[in-house]
């Protein structure tokens, strides 16, 4: 954790590899999937636990998710978290993405096994998750990448966490979108788009357009643009 | 008789401030900069960071109070030798 103005030294949690952490809502607690030690061999890579890491008493306690989850996404009441696995099935290797409420005993399959989930955000009631579903055929690990031959299945889908019904979102444009965010009211999101084909524009900059949105990708009204290197952090709160 | 000019002063100091805790403030970092903007894109401001640092990318995340960022450094992962620390 770094002070933005670097008034202060940065903390730096010793003895865990992490791979993929979310923030609290309030700040205080880190929660992330990773493995421990100083350093990882690639065969072990996959093996990850999840925990939660306390930023007031630097503490880090286990998380109810089992090995093998990455954890994709948090309710913002901690309660309920989005996670996926990678298993390897003869040369490939399949994806699956899972639901895990505070009263389920194991982690409830949504989706299908080989959609990749990304960009996984909670509505700020919890009772919403918005994914970028992706499906690749022949996924490969070519340790320290993925490789695919094709894609299959590649959009927005909002699924309702108490009945795991998966809506498409066909509105929204997945395939040039970089990130999404929910409001504080949970009434609408917005997005960010990038189109790396897009001609004009000054050259070495980036053009990005933020556009807000029902969640269901109706009314869609472009309110910024921004100019610069790469996306760095996008947020709505 | 009361001036004008304290009137609309008045009524200027009784207007509710803009609700922010219900409308929430979007905030994007491009490049060096992060910059805050209310969800219509209006009142956008920057936030002061540090000119040299450097973010590891669009998974690092801004504390509520906009003071601090969490981020994993990907920059100490050694892809050659698979070894990821």
């Amino acid at each position: 954790m770094t002070a933005l103005d670097g008034n202060s030294k940065p903390f730096i949690l010793p003895a865990y590899v992490p791979q993929s952490f979310f923030l609290s809502a309030d700040g205080t607690k880190v929660y992330f999937s990773g493995l421990r030690g100083e350093e990882v061999a690639d065969e072990k890579y996959f093996g990850v636990t999840s925990w939660v890491l306390d930023l007031v008493s630097k503490k880090v306690a286990g998380l109810n998710l089992p090995v093998n989850h990455y954890l994709e996404a948090i309710s913002s009441d901690g309660k309920t978290m989005i996670s996926s696995t990678f298993t390897q099935e003869k040369e490939f290797y399949v994806r699956r993405t899972f639901l895990t409420d505070g009263n389920a005993e194991k982690p409830i399959e949504i989706l299908k096994p080989g959609v990749s989930a990304f960009e996984v955000r909670f509505s700020p009631d919890g009772s919403q998750v918005l994914i970028h579903a992706v499906e690749y055929v022949n996924l490969k690990w070519n340790g320290g990448d993925f490789s695919a031959s094709d894609i299959t299945r590649n959009e927005a889908v909002l699924v309702n966490v108490v009945t795991r019904k998966e809506s498409t979102v066909e509105s929204l444009p997945v395939a040039t979108i970089r990130a999404w965010s929910w409001s504080p009211d949970g009434k609408r999101i917005a997005y960010v788009v990038h189109d790396p084909n897009a001609k004009g524009g000054v050259p070495g900059k980036k053009e990005y357009s933020i556009f807000v949105a029902e969640p269901n990708g109706a009314n869609a009204k472009l309110i910024y643009k921004a100019e610069g290197s790469d996306l760095e952090y996008f947020d709505w709160r | 008789m009361t001036p004008l000019f304290l009137i609309a002063s008045a009524i200027t100091f009784a207007a509710p401030p803009p609700a922010k805790d219900s409308v929430g403030e979007i905030t994007i970092w491009v490049g060096e900069k992060p910059t805050r903007f209310l969800p219509d894109g209006t009142r956008a401001k920057d936030i002061p960071v540090l000119n040299t640092l450097k973010l590891a990318g669009i998974n690092d995340r801004i504390t509520p109070d906009f003071k601090s960022v969490v981020s994993i450094d990907y920059s100490a992962t050694d892809r050659v030798k698979r070894i990821h620390k």
